[in-house]
């Protein structure tokens, strides 16, 4: 069990590492398109589309920066904090095994919250940062149920006697 | 003459400022060597495609600009408009500052951020 968790683990580091490189790419061709825009707007004499766009480099700066700092920090936390599976047998290193899979899938969806933000402030959107705290959330219940309820629950069950 | 040095001065920090960029778009191995190496490949073509198409519109944009803030500036001098002129001459220094900005210190900004990209947190 444990090497197929650390197999599905590498694909997931490996999608990991893909969305980071499509953050910056996305983030330095986004920057670039404001800075043409605001050209154009000191041109015209919009001020308005200048702060706009000034606001926008900076916004998408921020987020892939608050990405990559601020992520990580958060999966570790909630992988640490979910604390070991009772039971036994089978249920137990499903468990383990359940909770280290959404641990990982909270990390990617979490970063794809931010891409889809990052994206949002390039084209003008709106934001949805809120969903990647969402996500993180939603995780750590679905781990608690996973690596300790369920065990728990056939536990009393009697599975484990 | 004043316009065309622009042009060649703009077209020669281009150059360069691609040459300097080309590690963010690198297709050697940009998605790593997994699954995602190839999608991750095709992302980054397109996206090196775009950053010339900008960068090539940046540089019409900022002759137009600087050739709209001439012609503002050369009518307010004959009409002694200095404050037209004034403006004029602003909006030439702000759009080469916009073009530094652009040519030198996103590329900047997105080597810093290649550089802080995390490792996996599981």
């Amino acid at each position: 069990m444990e090497d197929a968790l650390q197999i599905i683990l590498s694909v997931f580091r490996q999608a990991w590492v893909a969305i980071t490189i499509f953050m910056v790419s996305v983030g330095a061709l986004a920057m670039l398109a404001h800075i043409l825009r605001t050209i154009g707007a000191s041109t015209i004499g919009a001020r308005f589309w200048v702060y706009e766009s000034i606001a926008s480099i900076a916004s998408i700066l921020v987020l892939i920066l608050v990405a990559f700092l601020g992520i990580p920090p958060v999966v570790k936390a909630i992988s640490t904090s979910v604390p070991g599976s009772p039971g036994c047998g089978p249920i137990a290193e499903l468990g383990m095994f359940a909770s280290g899979l959404i641990a990982a899938i909270v990390g990617l969806r979490m970063l794809i919250a931010f891409a889809r933000t990052i994206g949002g402030a390039a084209l003008g959107g709106t934001a949805e940062i809120s969903q990647a705290l969402i996500e993180a959330v939603e995780a750590l219940f679905g781990m608690l149920l996973a690596g300790v309820v369920i065990p728990l629950a056939a536990m009393f069950i009697g599975v484990c006697n | 003459m004043f316009i065309v040095l622009l042009s060649d001065v703009l077209w020669s920090a281009t150059v360069k400022s691609i040459a300097l960029t080309s590690f963010l778009f690198d297709g050697d191995d940009p998605g790593g060597s997994g699954i995602f190496g190839p999608i991750m490949e095709k992302i980054t073509e397109l996206a090196r495609d775009l950053w010339g198409v900008l960068v090539g519109l940046i540089i019409i944009a900022a002759t137009l600009a600087m050739i709209i803030s001439v012609l503002r500036g050369a009518g307010g001098m004959l009409i002694g408009g200095s404050k037209e002129t004034t403006v004029a001459v602003i909006g030439i220094v702000g759009v080469v500052l916009l073009v530094v900005i652009a040519f030198v210190a996103i590329p900047q900004l997105a080597g810093l951020l290649t550089s802080l990209k995390p490792e996996a947190p599981f």
